[in-house]
């Protein structure tokens, strides 16, 4: 039996994914990212393995992907996260034509092929607006953990308009809502509200073609699906593995390399 | 190695290096000049590349400094940020023009060049209504040394052959025209010699003979594999072109060195990349910053840019491909023709004109793909280009990546976000190829 892996080295998480032949997943380990890559993406190929009982030299072939994936040096070869996410998302929900990656710090559109192919791509600008680390400043400033962020943000009825688009400056803005007494769940809906008109923006450039899938670490945020959904007024694709398409599409190209007889 | 060239150089070549040398050569003589112009008993002018007339200039022995070649130097040596933030101290907003910004700071620096020394204080200046910032330097040059300054207004929507009738281009070439005779009558009271137009005839002679040289060199990346990369050599050539030696022996001679160099690269099969497998055209402002990073991005996926839009707009000699040639024997009327053809971007309508040179880059220079390239300082040649986009990627269904930095001001360019938006576009190109090779795609 072949066996390949992916591991996705994003600027928060670094995520592990271990296929068999069959392209089913046989592991899945995500750890967070912290200042050395390569440890990281070593723990998380161990991690992975040790969920399968397998051996590294039974791996035929890893694909790193993500920011770190010069990094994963133990990798054959690197693929962009862009293709992997639209690979990961065709694997998960088969008829995606439209990827939208919210990750730690940046944000992408893609527009896939029927074979989870990029066709065309954009990505958000320099900055850090309409990313996790958006979400990330404003759970700091509201005091309310990141994990609880979504559930809160459901809570909102009435959504402030938040006007920025800096990671930096938000956070003035914020306090100036806080001070208003404004409602945290209100302001948060607002901020939701906003990254998702970003990804709006960053999905028009691209042309949006149903089905849409949602990947990334933030697909985890309950509340950025809903204001994805109202703003794109259509519904989305989220899979309970959503977070891990980077590595799902990582280990995907590795099975085919090893498949074409690449690798160990 | 991607980009060494060492085994393919060794077929004894003659030439090869010659458009750098012949470009370092140019600039390493016209510093000479320049930095000794007073003490010559010469005179100095400012200059915007809008309106390069260096065989005007030259008729008067002027020696002339122009603005964004500077900027481009200092750029390329990463040496720009001190000029940039001088002009930013003294008021200029971050995302005004950065070529601007750098000689702003340089004067304010005193025009203390750090390659070339202490620049001499200009005699007079010449702005183009090109755009904003090409009236604004002129008009600084004017404000801080009390110098003569004009400002040519070129016809800026007309396009030769294109939009564009023989009435038009005959009102447009008397009223440019006009306006030399006017930068003639001030270049007599700077220099206090008469216009001598047998020394014009002589430098728009060679300037004719250069310009196609030029067209050859340009033409010559239709062979595949590319001899070279328009990003390095052809910028370098654009160097070349605008140098404020056009129309000298020594500037002649370095376009016929640049012409062999390439056509023996293409007889010895010599390419920027060892297999080249991509073939893309360039439109937009470079990052001069970055530009060797830049284009390693590309050459690591054996991707080489054979035609660059911009390279054929600025380096001056466009007319030339479509049949323009000078009469030295009417030299200042040649140059006011010159320069009413030369394609300059249409500010009425840069979507079209934009498409349409780089569909004709595509088709001319077997291209598989474009990168626009949008910078963050210039805002209106930057306008369009996500309308362009649009319109190769659905009209005419040619991968095309934007990406975004600036032309001078490096702040604007992070490698590792450039690598990954470049990666992932040259990625999808490849599995388009492969794809294709399956027959999955048309």
């Amino acid at each position: 039996m072949i066996y390949a892996a992916g591991i996705d080295v994003g600027s928060t998480q670094t995520k592990g994914v271990i296929l068999d032949g069959e392209k089913r997943i046989l592991a899945q380990a995500l750890i967070p990212t912290g200042a050395h890559i390569t440890r990281a993406a070593e723990k998380v190929y161990r991690l992975a393995l040790k969920q399968t009982g397998l051996k590294a030299e039974e791996i035929s072939y890893v694909v790193g992907t993500g920011y770190g994936r010069y990094k994963v040096t133990f990798g054959n070869t690197q693929v962009t996260e862009i293709s992997c996410h639209a690979r990961g998302a065709h694997y998960l929900f088969p008829k995606t034509r439209s990827v939208l990656d919210i990750g730690g710090q940046d944000s992408k559109a893609v527009r896939g092929g029927s074979e989870g192919e990029v066709v065309d791509f954009c990505m958000n600008d320099k900055c850090a607006a309409g990313t996790g680390r958006f979400l990330a400043a404003a759970a700091r400033i509201l005091d309310i953990p990141l994990d609880d962020l979504g559930a809160v943000t459901l809570k909102g009825e009435e959504p402030v308009h938040i006007t920025t688009t800096c990671t930096v400056f938000v956070e003035s803005e914020l306090i100036s809502f806080m001070a208003q007494g404004k409602k945290t769940e209100d302001i948060l809906m607002g901020m939701h509200l906003a990254i998702a008109s970003r990804c709006l923006n960053l999905l028009q450039k691209v042309g949006i073609e149903e089905e849409l899938t949602f990947t990334g670490g933030v697909t985890k945020n309950i509340g950025m699906v809903r204001a994805l959904e109202d703003v794109l007024e259509m519904k989305i694709n989220v899979h309970p593995d959503s977070h891990f398409a980077g590595a799902i599409g990582a280990a995907l190209f590795a099975l085919e390399k090893a498949q074409n007889g690449g690798g160990n | 190695m991607p980009g060494d060239q060492s085994s393919q150089a060794s077929a004894n070549p003659s030439y090869q290096g010659a458009t750098r040398q012949g470009s370092k050569a140019l600039f390493q003589e016209w510093s000479q000049e320049v930095v000794h112009a007073k003490e010559q008993g010469r005179s100095v002018a400012h200059c915007a590349l809008g309106c390069h007339i260096p065989e005007l200039l030259g008729a008067f022995d002027i020696v002339s400094i122009v603005y964004e070649l500077n900027a481009t130097q200092l750029a390329a040596k990463k040496l720009a940020g001190k000029y940039i933030s001088l002009a930013e101290d003294q008021g200029y907003p971050l995302d005004s023009c950065s070529y601007g910004k750098c000689h702003v700071g340089l004067q304010q620096s005193g025009m203390e060049h750090p390659t070339f020394g202490k620049l001499p204080t200009p005699d007079m200046a010449i702005g183009a209504t090109r755009c904003a910032c090409h009236v604004n330097l002129a008009e600084v040059s004017r404000s801080q040394y009390g110098i003569p300054s004009l400002v040519v207004d070129l016809p800026n929507n007309r396009v030769m052959g294109r939009a564009t009738t023989e009435e038009a281009y005959q009102a447009d070439r008397r009223y440019v025209l006009a306006q030399l005779e006017a930068i003639k009558e001030v270049c007599e009271k700077v220099t206090g010699k008469k216009f001598d137009p047998d020394k014009m005839s002589e430098l728009i002679d060679r300037t004719d003979k250069g310009a196609l040289l030029y067209c050859r060199f340009v033409e010559l990346n239709r062979h595949r594999p590319a001899p070279y990369d328009t990003l390095l050599e052809g910028l370098n050539l654009m160097a070349i072109t605008n140098s404020p030696l056009r129309g000298t022996k020594l500037w002649l001679s370095v376009m016929e060195n640049a012409v062999k160099e390439m056509e023996e690269r293409v007889r010895l099969g010599i390419s920027p990349v060892p297999n080249e497998a991509f073939r893309l055209v360039f439109d937009g402002v470079p990052c001069y910053s970055q530009i060797s990073t830049f284009t390693k991005l590309f050459h690591k996926w054996n991707a080489v840019f054979p035609y660059a839009c911009y390279v054929s707009m600025v380096g001056g000699f466009g007319q030339w491909e479509t049949g323009f040639r000078s009469d030295p024997a009417r030299p200042l009327e040649s140059l006011a023709e010159m320069l009413v053809a030369n394609r300059r971007p249409n500010m009425l309508d840069p979507y079209s004109d934009k498409l349409y040179h780089v569909l004709r880059g595509v088709e001319e220079y077997h291209c598989d793909g474009v990168v626009l390239h949008s910078v963050k300082s210039c805002r209106p040649e930057s306008t369009a280009l996500a309308d362009v986009r649009e319109a190769l990627m659905h009209d005419h269904h040619i991968p095309t990546v934007l990406l975004e930095s600036d032309l001078v001001d490096a702040r604007y360019f992070s490698e590792a976000q450039m690598k990954q938006r470049v990666d992932a576009f040259l990625e999808s190109m490849g599995q388009r190829s492969e794809r294709r090779a399956k027959g999955a795609v048309s």
